[in-house]
C-alpha cells in the first residue's frame, strides 16, 4: 500500500498556519531569526517548506555553536544568492563557505546539533527538528517516520512503490514459505571472503588476483557441519 | 495478616517483577510493588523520542533522575572493559528495562539448560527444559506472543517443532517485510534459511492491546502499546489490587534469625525513608540491582558468587550496499532470524549464533556519513535515498559462557542524589567470542556474495544486547549459587531474586521470556507458601 496518504497528512502536521502563505510572507515572518539563514537553508536543503520556528531554533542553535557565526552566515548568503541552480551554487562554494554550509546541513537532515551518544546520556548534542529533518524527508515516501505508522498493520508486506518485485514468487510474503526443500550453508568464494576481510577494496580486485583459486560455489564446497534437511512450505 | 503490610513485597515493576506480582495477586495474595523510578506513561515516552537528539540511545526518551539513576546516567557505571566499548541499558522506571526492549520471544532450547552435559562447558541448569515448558507456553500466552508454525528454532532442519511446544503459538505470525523476502530470495542459494523471529509485537489484537501498525520504534516504546512492555503488567496488577509504588528507591533490607528477611526500607526521592514488612520478599531489579542490592547489605553470597558471571550477549553488525533494493525500515525493528549457527556440534568451542536481520530504517546514519564525507545538496539527497534502499544490515547475537572475573561491584566512589552507592563493572571479551569472528566473517562473505553486496560494515567491533545474565546465578548448591531452582536464596528463606541475573547460562536468544517464564513460575511458588 502507497504511503503518499500519510505523508501527506504529516507534511499537513508538520507546516504551521503560517507556511501557507506566500513565500515573500514567510519569510518575513522569521522575525527572531535572520532571512539570510532561511535562504541558505532552502538552498542547502532543497525544500522550500522549512518553518519559520524550526528555522529559528536551528539558527539559534549554531549561533551558540559556530565561531564568527554572523560572518559565515554572511559569507554564505553572499555566495548562494547569485544566479543559478541549487547545485551550481552550492557547488561554486570555496572550502570555507562550504564548511560553514555543511554545519547548516547538519541539524536541518539530522535533526540535532552536536555529537549524540547511543550509550551513557553524556553528550553535547540538542535537538533541532523531527519533522523537518532532511534525512526523513527525502524519502518519506518510502519509509513512514518513526511512530508515524501509515496504514493498517501488515502494510509493510507490500512492494514498495517503484520496486520491482514481480520475480518474487507466490507465498514469498509468508514465514511458511522457503524458497528451497534443504539447505546447505556454502564455504565462502575466497575472493569474495578476501572482499569481505578488507584485504581488497573491490570485489574484482580480488577475484583478480585470487584467479584460479575462486570457486565458491555453495553446492561444490559446504562445511562440515551445516547440513540441514528441512521441510519445505508453500 | 496484621503483623505485615503485606504477604509479599516486590521490590521491581519490570515485566518479571510485575508478572510475579500477578500470579501473586490472581491467587489472592496482597502485594506491595516498590519501584525505583517514576512512572511514565507510554505517550510521553512517544513525545520524548520525537523530540530526542538521542534518538539512537534507548534510554535516551526515558527520564534520567538523580535519585535513580540507570546504567546509562552519567557516572553510574564505572566501566572496566576490554575488547568491547559498550555494556547494556538499564532503566528504573515503572515498568521496568522492557518498557526498552525489541520484544524478542525467543525460548531457551533444552541443550542451552544443559551446557555442561551437552557440550562440556558452563553448566547445567537445575532443572530441565521438559518441566520449564509450560511455563514458557504460560508466557507466550501472558504477553501475546506471535509465531510460526511447526517451527524449528535450531535451524538444524529437524523437521519438526523445537524446541518442543504444549501449545501453539497464542497469536498468527506478524506481516513479513519485503526487504525481509528480497533477502531471503538473494541468500538462499548460498544455503541461508530465513525464518520469522517470534515476538510480543502484535499481529492481531490481544487481551486489550491492539495489532501493531509499524510505528518501527519498537527499541524505544511502542507508542500504541502493539508491543508488550512491563508497562502493561503494572497497570494489570494495578487493577487487581496491588500497591505500586513508584520513586520508591530501596536500600536496605533488613536480616533476622535463620536469615530471614525481617524488613525492607525505601527511600523517597527527598531521603524520607520507609519500612514495610512482609512474609516474602521478592527482588526483581534486573541484572545490575539486584545484586548490587545484595552485596550493599551483605546478603546471599556465600559462593562469592553475586554479581559475578555477568553475561551480556557479544554482538556484532554487518552491512551491505546490495544492488537490489530493500527500502529496510518500513515495519517493526526486527523482522527475521537465520538460526543456522544456533547449535553446532562445535558448540563447545564457538558460540551459538543467531543472525537477527535488523529492520530499522537507515537513513538518519546514511546521512551523517555522507554529510562527513562533505556530500551537500543534490548529490546528499542522492545518497540518502540510493543508500537507504539498497543497505542491508544483520545482527549477530552469541552466546556468553559464565566467566566469575566478568562482574559488577558496589562502587562507592559514586553518590547519586540520595547517597546511594553505583556500579563498578568488568567484562572482557573472551576468546571462546573471539574464537566465532573466522566463521562470522565466512558468513559475511556469502552475504556479500549473494547480495552481489557491496562492502559496507565488516563483523569485526564487538557490541552487546542490553541483556544481563548470570550475576545472581541459580544451582544446585549454595556453594557455586545464590538462588536455588524456585529462585530462593540458599541464605535467605523468604528472599526470591526474579531477574534474567538468575540464569547461568545465557544461550544464544533473548533472555527476555525466559525470564518471564521464571516469574510466573516464581510467583506460583511463592503463592503456596504464604
Amino acid at each position: 500500500m502507497s504511503i503518499n496518504r500519510r505523508v501527506f497528512l504529516l507534511s499537513l502536521a508538520s507546516i504551521p498556519p503560517l507556511a501557507a502563505l506566500p513565500f515573500t510572507a514567510l519569510r518575513a515572518s522569521a522575525a527572531a531569526g535572520s532571512q539570510s539563514f532561511l535562504a541558505v537553508s532552502e538552498t542547502i536543503t532543497g525544500a522550500q517548506n522549512l518553518s519559520p520556528e524550526t528555522t529559528q531554533r536551528v539558527e539559534q542553535l549554531l549561533r551558540e555553536r559556530v565561531d564568527g557565526f554572523d560572518d559565515r552566515l554572511s559569507s554564505l548568503a553572499s555566495a548562494l544568492s547569485g544566479p543559478g541552480s541549487r547545485e551550481a551554487l552550492l557547488s561554486a562554494l570555496d572550502d570555507e563557505d562550504l564548511d560553514f554550509a555543511l554545519q547548516v546541513a547538519k541539524p536541518w537532515y539530522l535533526g540535532y546539533v552536536g555529537s549524540p551518544s547511543g550509550r551513557v546520556l553524556d553528550d553535547d548534542a540538542a535537538f533541532a527538528t523531527y519533522l523537518e529533518a532532511q534525512a526523513y524527508q527525502k524519502v518519506a515516501d518510502i519509509i513512514p517516520l518513526l511512530s508515524y505508522a501509515p496504514a493498517q498493520a501488515g502494510w509493510w508486506k507490500d512492494v514498495p512503490d517503484g520496486v520491482d518485485g514481480s520475480d518474487l514468487p507466490a507465498g514469498a510474503d509468508t514465514w511458511a514459505y522457503q524458497p528451497r526443500q534443504s539447505y546447505q550453508i556454502a564455504a565462502p568464494d575466497p575472493a569474495w571472503r578476501a572482499y569481505a576481510a578488507g584485504d581488497y577494496d573491490t570485489i574484482e580486485e580480488a577475484k583478480a588476483d585470487l584467479s584460479g583459486t575462486g570457486k565458491g560455489r555453495a553446492d561444490d564446497n559446504t562445511e562440515h557441519n551445516t547440513e540441514h534437511n528441512t521441510k519445505g512450505a508453500s | 495478616m496484621a503483623d505485615y503490610d503485606a504477604d509479599v513485597i516486590v521490590v521491581g515493576s519490570g515485566s518479571l517483577g510485575g508478572l510475579t506480582a500477578l500470579e501473586l495477586v490472581r491467587a489472592g495474595r496482597s502485594v506491595i510493588v516498590l519501584e525505583a523510578g517514576p512512572e511514565t506513561p507510554d505517550w510521553k515516552i512517544t513525545h520524548n523520542f520525537r523530540n530526542s537528539a538521542h534518538k539512537d540511545n534507548f534510554s535516551g526518551p526515558f527520564p534520567d533522575l538523580p535519585y535513580a539513576p540507570g546504567s546509562y546516567s552519567k557516572g553510574y557505571v564505572d566501566a572496566h572493559l576490554e575488547g568491547i566499548k559498550v555494556f547494556p541499558g538499564t532503566l528504573r522506571t515503572v515498568g521496568g528495562t522492557s518498557r526498552h526492549w525489541t520484544a524478542a520471544t525467543w525460548r531457551l532450547m533444552p541443550e542451552d539448560m544443559t551446557m555442561q552435559s551437552t557440550y562440556g562447558v558452563a553448566v547445567d541448569w537445575p532443572f530441565s527444559y521438559d518441566e520449564f515448558e509450560q511455563f514458557y507456553t504460560a508466557a507466550e500466552y501472558e504477553i501475546g506472543v506471535n509465531g510460526q508454525d511447526n517451527f524449528d528454532e535450531s535451524g538444524l532442519g529437524k523437521g519438526t517443532t523445537y524446541p518442543p511446544r504444549s501449545k501453539p503459538f497464542p497469536t498468527p505470525p506478524e506481516a513479513k517485510p519485503y526487504a525481509t523476502q528480497r533477502l531471503q530470495q538473494q541468500i538462499a542459494p548460498l544455503g541461508y534459511r530465513v525464518d520469522i523471529a517470534p515476538s510480543s509485537r502484535l499481529s492481531v489484537p490481544y487481551d486489550g492491546r491492539p495489532a501493531c501498525v509499524g510505528n518501527n520504534m519498537c527499541n524505544w516504546n511502542c507508542p500504541i502499546g502493539a508491543k508488550h512492555s512491563g508497562y502493561h503488567v503494572a497497570r494489570k496488577i494495578r487493577a487487581l489490587g496491588v500497591d505500586l509504588r513508584p520513586n520508591a528507591i530501596v536500600h536496605k533490607l533488613d536480616k533476622g534469625e535463620g536469615g530471614k528477611i525481617t524488613g525492607i526500607r525505601y527511600l523517597s526521592p527527598t531521603g524520607e525513608e520507609t519500612r514495610l514488612t512482609a512474609k516474602v520478599y521478592v527482588l526483581a531489579t534486573h541484572g545490575f540491582e539486584t545484586p548490587k542490592l545484595l552485596l550493599m547489605n551483605e546478603l546471599g553470597n556465600r559462593s562469592g558468587m553475586v554479581g559475578r558471571n555477568l553475561m551480556i550477549h557479544p554482538t556484532i553488525d554487518m552491512s551491505w550496499l546490495s544492488p537490489q533494493p530493500y527500502w529496510v525500515g518500513r515495519g517493526q525493528n526486527i523482522h527475521g532470524a537465520i538460526m543456522q549457527r544456533r547449535t553446532l556440534p562445535d558448540r563447545a568451542t564457538i558460540p551459538s549464533t543467531r543472525y537477527d536481520l535488523l529492520n530499522s530504517p537507515n537513513n538518519v546514519s546514511v546521512a551523517q556519513k555522507s554529510l562527513k564525507a562533505g556530500k551537500i545538496g543534490a548529490e546528499l539527497d542522492a545518497a540518502i535515498r540510493d543508500q537507504t534502499a539498497h543497505l542491508f544490515t544483520v545482527e549477530a547475537l552469541t552466546e556468553d559462557l559464565p566467566d566469575p572475573a566478568n562482574r559488577i561491584e558496589v562502587n562507592s566512589a559514586f553518590k547519586d542524589a540520595l547517597g546511594q552507592p553505583g556500579i563498578s563493572l568488568h567484562y572482557k571479551i573472551s576468546d571462546y567470542t573471539n574464537a566465532n569472528l573466522p566463521r562470522l566473517m565466512d558468513d559475511y562473505a556469502n552475504f556479500l556474495q549473494a547480495t552481489k553486496g557491496t562492502r559496507v560494515s565488516a563483523p569485526t567491533t564487538w557490541i552487546c544486547q542490553h541483556h544481563i545474565m548470570g550475576t545472581v546465578r541459580m544451582g544446585s548448591t549454595a556453594e557455586d549459587a545464590i538462588v536455588d531452582r524456585d529462585l530462593r536464596c540458599f541464605d535467605h528463606p523468604n528472599l526470591f531474586l526474579v531477574t534474567t541475573g538468575v540464569m547461568p547460562t545465557s544461550g544464544g536468544v533473548n533472555p527476555t521470556l525466559t525470564g518471564m517464564a521464571l516469574a510466573l513460575r516464581a510467583g506460583r511458588t511463592i503463592a503456596m507458601e504464604v
